[in-house]
């Protein structure tokens, strides 16, 4: 009967969909058993084991994972590398989360802030053993500041490839014109506001200084040089609202109000770009305004220096590291892989590109990192110098909801002006409530690993 | 007649697996994730009604619960109207009708992420009279200074439901043929009686077309407490001016990992649209005419 | 006079006099200034997808760009995968368009046919999912795809079209409730079975509403956007809406904002050829109860 028939055909193209795609995830997986077996064994067998390998980040990152995977196969030869090139914050967790549960993890993962709330569900492999076990690789000849990040509760989870602080370009013509010293290291926030409110031209579109506290690097900056925090060491407590903290969120809101030599979020015009268009005077930001300058700035001269002082040079330091997942299939390929990508051949092609700091001293000291022939800036040196007052961010649990209910209020008191006093118990009550979730969430965890 | 039930259960068992399979189960699931603590990557644990006590007591909620109702409330009533309004205008068929007939409706193809992406920008509301979007750039032409649209809190809101309106052309496609179907002798009729044009349509024209307004309005309703990409892109300066309860259902599934509490969320939405849908069906009696048969 | 008498003409339309006359003229300025307010935005982009960046955000607003900068659509397709993008959402759609409008038909068929005394019944709970919001289902159903490892393939998007939508079975039972059902007795007598009469009596006089349901579902799936935002992670199967999210400047430095607007606008390009080709199908299609009489 034909409509029997025409029910055949839909459950065909059901099956056949379903196929499709199950037998792909079938037979690579039965390939994979049996590499897996070889690999636990210890031999170097001869078969080619893939290893899934997710990141994010735009062109410059996908030619820089190529390039260090051309290198990685000359002296390879039975690990294959997938990269995934995956869409960035906010939907990056998600994707991970997602091939987690559908217990198809990649193998090797990138992660920032979110490492410690993957690392604590017990997703991610623990790489103590592997670092220890392997002859070739020590933690020594790395930035602290950048295995700590990923260091939770003494157990290390990822390894970092790059990092960067944030840092301080200043136009120079702007300076020149008003007949000003160039900023240094030593230079303070009162000496920044100073100049910027020379070099504040509103009706010319001029700012002094560049938009502030637009993400937890540019608040952290100012909480840190002013002996301030977030929260408190060990993550359990807010401490925003202590009498230093509060001083330095209000230096914020003057900058931007009643100063006005900073832009808030409506004074940043659609459709260009205030620091490549020499509009700003002093662009406190990550380090890859150093590339990007490079690339888009050719009306002024420029230059580089640390962040601004408060009673306290900070440094806030970002970065991401290469994580295992502990669901993976070949744990031993993933950390070969891992330890190639953190490894001084792989930092060497990112040296070269002069943006973001390799993690390995050596490196980062050599010039393949830090000549940059007759490009700007002249002072691409301090660079390393920022790393002495470097720190992470303090990434806890509930990292990414507790940096975006701050996030949010520190964009009504700096983009709308709104007091301080009124927005910050409002601010305690919801992280205090995060922390406790936190603290809950954590004891769950920690019962769940003890289980294990 | 055993046969005619027979095929009646055989054409309708695609919908039959289908709701089983993705509403009825899922639906069944979600009422018992709800009451559990869950994120994908560790087991679930049953936690009573925490879920929903945290709901209820988290400031967030209840934002995005009076901005989803101000969604409803102002976005919905204007969208009908303006539906109704348009679908008047475009009823008679007069030279160039079709041109107009296809501009209406166009917007309201393109829904995605396109256009709300380009919204984004028409609503820029620049700085000291520059950098302007298309919108406050047009009003400047006739010398209004245009408000700060998503930066404003006041003005957050609307411009959300300014884009929504913009994709009226949807309702009219319902509208037009109700409003062609109203019996040309009963206007003749009251013509004759010389009624005015007001009291023809809200005596002749209204009561026949009343079950497409009713539709229009229940759909819309319903879309619009499901609203979720239209503040994902077009987000006030401060999120909590614009988010939606869907927004904030995704928020904790999908980047909190909150399974368990976005069931129970999406369980007081589920409650929340059905009162509203009873409501509207509660007064859909006095004012939806159906004709007899 | 009934107003709404169709005016064929612009030489009947200059034939009107005294009250008629300046009624339409009332009517067409409306509909004039309507028109342009709903069409500004269109033609404010499409302006601005040949503009420099620079030149997109000027004031007064500048029409007609001082330098037509063709590079936008050019670089639309080298610095952007464009291609791939409308290839997916292609795929998505199609798949979506056949299963949905096949199953759907089917259904409705089911309930404007045949008699059962849970007809009514189970119609009105066809009804009552569209009451249903997706989010209640939101979380198990994409439980249950990443239990299944469908998670980043197509298959979440696509699976459950094959068991009809709510929507398109309502549009469709109304409109097979309009074919008289002495066509389907008499194709019965003739020796034709239910499936035949499906498909040989009933199909051929319902492709208003088979067109319109496809071009909802078009429509619908081309503009999706929570669908893969929650199911995709691979760009390289990100459908176009999501590829041009990603774009979006927040997210990747510096805005080559001429080259958003045109990758947007030929993102409308497709759903605005659909409708203009099959435009009048969608106005035969649409048949409410109540509106049309049956």
């Amino acid at each position: 009967m034909k409509k029997i028939l025409f029910y055949v055909v839909i459950c065909v193209f059901l099956v056949m969909l379903a196929a499709c795609n199950g037998s792909n995830d079938a037979s690579s997986s039965d390939n994979e058993d049996v590499t897996d077996e070889s690999n636990d064994s210890g031999s170097s067998g001869d078969e080619d084991v893939t290893i899934s390998f997710s990141f994010w980040g735009g062109d410059f990152d996908i030619q820089r994972m190529e390039a260090i995977r051309e290198e990685f196969y000359k002296v390879n030869d039975n690990i294959e590398v997938e990269l995934v090139n995956l869409p960035g914050h906010p939907d990056y967790a998600q994707a991970q989360m997602t091939r987690m549960a559908s217990g198809d993890p990649y193998d090797v993962i990138q992660m920032a802030e979110e490492s410690y709330s993957f690392a604590a569900r017990g997703v991610l492999e623990d790489l103590g053993p592997y670092i220890e076990g392997d002859d070739d690789f020590s933690l020594d000849p790395y930035y602290e500041v950048g295995i700590d990040s990923y260091t939770h509760n003494g157990t290390t989870y990822g390894i970092p490839m790059r990092l960067g602080s944030v840092m301080m370009f200043y136009n120079k013509d702007l300076f020149d014109q008003h007949g000003l010293d160039y900023p240094d290291e030593n230079t303070t926030w009162d000496e920044v506001i100073e100049a910027g409110e020379q070099i504040t031209n509103h009706d010319e579109g001029v700012f002094g200084v560049s938009p502030l506290g637009g993400w937890w690097a540019s608040i952290s900056q100012f909480l840190h040089s002013n002996g301030a925090s977030m929260l408190s060491e060990d993550y359990s407590e807010f401490t925003m609202d202590s009498p230093e903290g509060i001083e330095a969120i209000k230096l914020m809101q003057e900058i931007v109000n009643e100063r006005d030599i900073s832009p808030n979020e409506n004074q940043i015009p659609e459709g260009m770009d205030l620091w490549t268009s020499g509009n700003i005077g002093m662009l406190i930001d990550g380090p890859w305004h150093v590339l990007s300058s490079q690339a888009n700035i050719d009306s002024f001269d420029w230059d580089m220096t640390l962040a601004p002082q408060g009673a306290q040079p900070a440094s806030p330091t970002f970065s991401n590291a290469f994580h295992m997942a502990k669901g993976s299939e070949h744990k031993e390929a993933a950390w070969e892989v891992i330890k190639f990508w953190t490894g001084a051949e792989a930092q060497e092609i990112l040296a070269a590109e002069h943006g973001d700091t390799p993690t390995l001293q050596d490196v980062a000291a050599s010039d393949v990192y830090l000549d940059l022939g007759d490009l700007p800036p002249e002072n691409f040196e301090v660079m390393l110098e920022s790393l002495d007052s470097a720190y992470g961010p303090e990434a806890s649990l509930m990292w990414s909801e507790i940096n975006e209910v701050v996030q949010d209020a520190m964009s009504q008191i700096i983009n709308m002006n709104e007091p301080v006093e009124d927005i910050m118990p409002g601010l305690r009550n919801e992280v205090e409530e995060l922390l406790e979730e936190a603290e809950r969430l954590q004891e769950i965890y920690d019962g769940d690993m003890e289980d294990k | 007649m055993g046969s005619e039930k027979r095929k009646f259960w055989l054409y309708i068992s695609p919908f039959i697996f289908g709701f089983t399979v993705f509403i009825g189960g899922p639906m069944i699931a979600s009422m018992y994730l709800s009451f559990t603590r869950y994120d994908v990557l560790t087991p679930a644990e049953w936690i009573g009604f925490d879920n929903y006590i945290r709901l209820f007591s988290n400031e967030r909620f209840w934002d995005v619960l009076s901005n989803t109702f101000f969604y409803v409330f102002v976005g919905v009533p204007l969208h009908v109207i303006l539906g109704l309004a348009i679908s008047v205008l475009l009823l008679r068929a007069i030279p160039g009708i079709s041109f107009f007939r296809t501009a209406f409706y166009l917007p309201s193809i393109f829904g995605g992420v396109a256009i709300l992406l380009l919204w984004n920008y028409m609503l820029a509301p620049g700085f000291g009279g520059q950098n302007v979007g298309l919108i406050n750039g047009l009003l400047s032409m006739i010398g209004i200074e245009g408000p700060g649209w998503s930066s404003d809190s006041n003005w957050a809101k609307p411009a959300v439901i300014l884009v929504k309106l913009w994709g009226v052309g949807g309702s009219i496609l319902i509208l037009l043929p109700a409003l062609a179907g109203v019996s040309k002798d009963l206007l003749e009729a009251a013509d004759i009686d010389g009624a005015s044009s007001f009291r023809k349509f809200f005596s002749v024209t209204f009561p026949t077309i009343s079950p497409a307004v009713f539709f229009i309005t229940t759909m819309e309703i319903i879309n619009t407490f499901k609203m979720f990409i239209e503040p994902m892109i077009i987000p006030g300066l401060d999120k909590s001016w614009t988010d939606t309860l869907m927004v904030h259902l995704y928020n904790n599934a999908f980047e909190y990992f909150r399974m368990g509490y976005a069931s129970a969320l999406a369980w007081v939405m589920f409650f929340v649209i059905m009162v509203f849908t009873l409501i509207n069906l509660y007064f859909a009696k006095k004012w939806v005419y159906y004709e007899s048969k | 006079m009934n107003q709404n008498k169709p005016i064929k003409s612009l030489k009947e339309l200059k034939t009107l006099k005294g009250k008629d006359k300046y009624l339409i003229i009332i009517k067409y300025i409306l509909l004039i200034s309507a028109t342009v307010i709903f069409m500004i935005p269109l033609a404010w982009t499409i302006s601005g997808s040949l503009k420099a960046s620079g030149e997109i955000f000027t004031v007064p607003i500048t029409w007609i760009p001082s330098v037509f900068k063709w590079e936008n659509y050019v670089n639309m397709f080298t610095s952007f995968p464009m291609v791939r993008y409308a290839f997916n959402s292609t795929i998505i759609v199609f798949f979506n368009m056949v299963f949905v409008t096949i199953s759907s038909f089917i259904v409705a068929y089911g309930f404007a046919r045949f008699r059962h005394p849970l007809n009514q019944t189970l119609f009105f709970a066809v009804l009552a999912t569209m009451m249903i919001p997706e989010q209640v289902t939101l979380v198990p159903q994409f439980l249950m795809f990443s239990w299944l490892g469908w998670v980043n393939t197509y298959l979440p998007l696509i699976v459950p079209s094959m068991f009809g939508a709510a929507f398109n079975i309502f549009l469709m039972r109304q409109f097979i409730m309009t074919i008289p059902r002495e066509l389907d007795e008499s194709a019965y007598i003739d020796g034709c079975n239910s499936f035949q009469i499906l498909t040989k009596i009933i199909a051929p006089l319902c492709v208003p509403i088979i067109i319109t349901v496809g071009i909802f579902t078009f429509n619908f799936h081309w503009n999706d956007f929570l669908g893969p935002l929650i199911y995709l992670s691979d760009p390289n199967k990100f459908p176009l809406q999501l590829g041009l999210y990603s774009l979006d400047g927040e997210r990747q430095g510096i805005t080559d904002y001429g080259m958003l607007f045109a990758a947007s606008i030929t993102a409308l390009i497709p759903p605005l050829a659909l409708f203009a080709f099959l435009q009048q199908y969608i106005m035969a299609g649409i048949k409410l109860g109540g509106s049309v009489k049956g």
